[in-house]
């Protein structure tokens, strides 16, 4: 049998937050593109746009992520009749929930812009795709990046539920082993610490981006 | 229509010669916002190619809503506008083609503040009118120095006072090379001793032959510069006329007793 110590536990546990980092990647580039269609669907000021994004983001930030697991794990096998991998039902999943709160986050933002900003660039002439791009976005996009960052935060927290449908990430491994080495007290330390690691620099910078971006 | 310096013969020459055709005739304009406030009930006005409008009138009179509505910022529900030969329907296809040639400056300046002072003024021509860089450089430089901005030109409209920012407002209006300016309050928030800058810049601007709408409460100016002051008072246009007939001898009594509010 295999001798467990500090440091080969250590390393296993790291080895499998590769895939803690990968997900949570896929998760913010995947939610941060269909965020951003759902923002520009949220703030058009045509109803039948506008409607499906909030009944989308509603959905989504109103019921608990594990649930959104299980129902895109088991319930796309059942309707689709095809059966999805614990990567794909995670990555599938996680971006739908990112992608639900940076929409929000992305929208907050865009509504923080006075008014006068869209209507100095409408009386311009500038159409309202350039009204965005070229007024309403860039001073929003600085506006959002430390709410954005600070969300990355709950996006690396939220992959440990992907666990549950069997995807081995960090929280997965660290049960794993803990099971082998009958060391679970030690071995969910080192993970919470390893989760730590990942998630304090980005508050962090969060903060620090925050106090940066104080206009006036 | 605008010549590059304020030559008083000129700019008289040109008043003359465009004297007769109107460029903004609104006819029994009437406007209902969304919770059914009936805030404009039937408003007439015909502008002619180069002539200073001045509207005045109490607050929530609804001057802005009247003027936002010749660039279709604001939509109306009866009557008709026409802009130098356009009507605007209510639900226009095409606004941008009218808003390209209507300038407007507003009481809170709005410039963007993301750019500097002289990308601010170049971007319309650049996304609108499809001007090239250089070519919306050297206009924006020009009118820059027109409104003695020139060598702020690379600040952001943070750094620079009020007065300078409803400058730069101006300059960025200019830049489309409107037929027709709009100004709401363009004075209102400003501290009393840059007030002076920016009517001095309108005035320019009214010397150079350009048609102007104004809602201020500038009487100085009003009399100097407009060819007509009109009192607007719960939607409606009260009273119009010749500075010298508005301010001296009113008509109306809601002229006299607004006029008296306005001149302690
Ligand atoms: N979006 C809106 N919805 C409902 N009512 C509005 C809206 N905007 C303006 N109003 C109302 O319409 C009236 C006219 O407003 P408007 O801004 O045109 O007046 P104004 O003459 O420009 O006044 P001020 O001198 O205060 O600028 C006001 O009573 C105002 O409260
Ligand atoms: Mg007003």
């Amino acid at each position: 049998m295999q001798d467990f110590t500090l440091t080969n536990i250590t390393y296993s546990l790291l080895l499998a937050t590769r895939w803690t980092i990968v997900l949570s990647l896929i998760a913010f580039a995947g939610g941060g593109l269909v965020g951003f269609l759902l923002m520009l669907m949220r703030i058009s000021p045509l109803t039948w746009v506008r409607v499906p994004s909030v009944v989308y983001i509603e959905f989504f930030q109103g019921t608990p992520l594990i649930m959104q697991l299980f129902l895109v794990f088991f319930g796309i096998s059942v309707l689709f009749q095809i059966n999805l991998s614990a990567w794909e039902a995670a990555t599938i999943a996680l971006t739908t929930y990112t992608s639900a709160f940076l929409a929000d986050i992305w929208r907050g933002s865009i509504e923080a812009i006075p008014s006068g900003q869209w209507e100095a660039a409408r009386a311009l002439g500038l159409n309202y795709f350039k009204q965005l791009r070229r007024i309403i976005l860039p001073q929003a996009v600085k506006m959002s990046v430390p709410p954005t960052v600070g969300f990355a935060v709950q996006v690396v927290k939220g992959t440990s539920l992907a666990s549950v449908i069997g995807f081995v990430e960090l929280t997965r491994s660290a049960a794993s082993i803990s099971n082998v080495t009958f060391q679970p007290f030690l071995v969910f330390s080192i993970a919470a610490v390893i989760y730590f690691c990942l998630c304090f620099p980005l508050s962090l910078l969060s903060k620090r981006l925050e106090s940066q971006f104080v206009f006036e | 229509m605008t010549s590059p310096h304020l030559d008083p013969a000129t700019a008289a020459a040109q008043a003359v010669d465009s004297v007769s055709d109107a460029i903004i005739i609104a006819e029994g304009v009437e406007k209902w916002y969304s919770n059914n406030f009936h805030v404009l009930k039937g408003v007439d006005l015909t502008v002619r190619r180069g002539e200073v409008v001045v509207i005045m009138g109490p607050s929530g009179s609804g001057k802005s809503t009247f003027i936002r509505t010749f660039n279709a910022l604001e939509p109306y529900q009866k009557g008709r506008i026409e802009i130098d030969g356009i009507v605007l329907a209510p639900k226009m296809r095409n606004v941008e083609a009218i808003r390209r040639e209507v300038g407007m400056v507003f009481q809170q300046f709005n410039l963007f503040p993301h750019l500097t002072v002289l990308e601010n003024v170049m971007l319309a021509p650049m996304e609108v009118r499809g001007w090239k860089k250089a070519q919306a450089k050297d206009k924006a430089g020009e009118l820059l120095e027109r409104v003695g901005i020139l060598s702020q030109a690379q600040k952001y409209p943070g750094q620079l006072s009020g007065g300078q920012q409803q400058r730069v407002a101006i300059a960025r209006a200019l830049a489309m090379q409107p037929k027709v300016m709009l100004f709401d309050e363009p004075t209102s928030a400003l501290d009393p001793e840059m007030v002076r800058e920016v009517l001095d810049v309108m005035r320019t601007l009214a010397a150079d032959g350009m048609t102007m709408v104004c809602v201020t409460h500038e009487v100085g100016f009003a009399r100097e510069v407009a060819d007509r002051a009109v009192l607007m008072a719960d939607g409606l246009i009260v009273e119009e006329g010749t500075p010298q007939q508005f301010f001296s001898n009113p008509q109306r009594d809601r002229t006299r007793q607004f006029l008296s509010q306005i001149l302690h």
